[in-house]
């Protein structure tokens, strides 16, 4: 019994197999003559939704654990980013470092 | 199955295209099953394809005719899914995937019996899912599958026989759920 309810199994899984498409070779090989551009950072997690899904853990991890307690902390230690977000509020090196 | 010839292989180790492409018409068939069954969604086997195809041809000096070309191959491709599968486990994120991302596009098209099937082989541990996918589905000799997976006959036989009881065991523990 066990072997005819186990061939069954293989059976209807084997009868899921794909057709190959034909244009991964044209991939391959663009890839291969580096006519597509570099490899995207999110590509080593296989596709753009599980990048997303992890920048998204990422940030709930360093909220959480207090590294960014607010935007705000950004803005004070970084110059640059209030160069970018307040630049009427740039600050010198003497505010600086008196915070 | 065909073997690929010696001159084939030769020219594809210099570096050849065109012998690069028979080598990947010989051989992707088998590859797009294998980790189509590993991963069960078709995008991601897609992207993995690729990767394991670049992999092989970037590595072609490291082939030693140890092994057949085409053994070597399914060396590579079984050995980089396994690795993914590993970093996807690592990142807590599997779950996540499944659950939120692909419930409306289905890892598989076939939401029927079929499917139930599949769905039971993704339930096994990956050290036992391989040997069934290499042997019950694709149908390799056991001696190709320990060359394949690096591991002795014996240990395939083992990991074969338990992973048909897990994968019985899984289908009875759902009969008995419904």
């Amino acid at each position: 019994m066990n072997n005819g309810v186990y061939d069954k199994l293989i059976k209807e899984i084997k009868g899921s197999n794909l057709a190959v498409p034909g244009y991964i070779f044209s991939r391959i090989t663009s890839t291969l003559e580096g006519e597509r551009e570099s490899v995207p950072f999110y590509y080593k997690f296989s596709n753009l939704r599980l990048a997303t899904l992890s920048a998204a853990l990422v940030m709930v991890a360093l909220v959480s654990t207090q590294q960014i307690s607010t935007w705000e902390k950004v803005n004070v230690n970084n110059t640059y980013m209030n160069q970018v977000l307040f630049p009427s509020t740039v600050y010198s090196d003497t505010d600086y470092e008196e915070l | 199955m065909a073997v690929i010839s010696s001159k084939i292989v030769q020219e594809f180790k210099d570096g050849n295209k065109t012998a690069f492409s028979t080598i990947y018409e010989e051989t992707k068939k088998f590859i797009f099953n294998v980790v189509y069954k590993m991963v069960l969604n078709r995008e991601e086997a897609e992207d993995l394809m690729h990767d394991i195809y670049i992999k092989i041809y970037e590595n072609r000096a490291k082939f030693n005719h140890v092994f057949e070309i085409k053994t070597w191959i399914y060396r590579v491709a079984v050995n980089y899914v396994l690795n993914h599968q590993k970093r996807k486990k690592w990142l807590f994120l599997k779950q996540f995937d499944i659950a939120f991302f692909y419930n409306n596009q289905a890892p598989m098209e076939e939401a029927n019996e079929e499917g139930r099937a599949m769905k039971l082989l993704e339930k096994l541990p990956d050290k036992y899912k391989m040997p069934i996918i290499l042997k019950d589905i694709e149908e390799l000799s056991y001696e190709r599958i320990a060359e394949v997976l690096n591991i002795k006959i014996g240990t395939v036989r083992s990991r074969l026989n338990r992973g048909r009881s897990k994968l019985l065991a899984l289908y009875k523990r759902g009969e008995k759920n419904e």
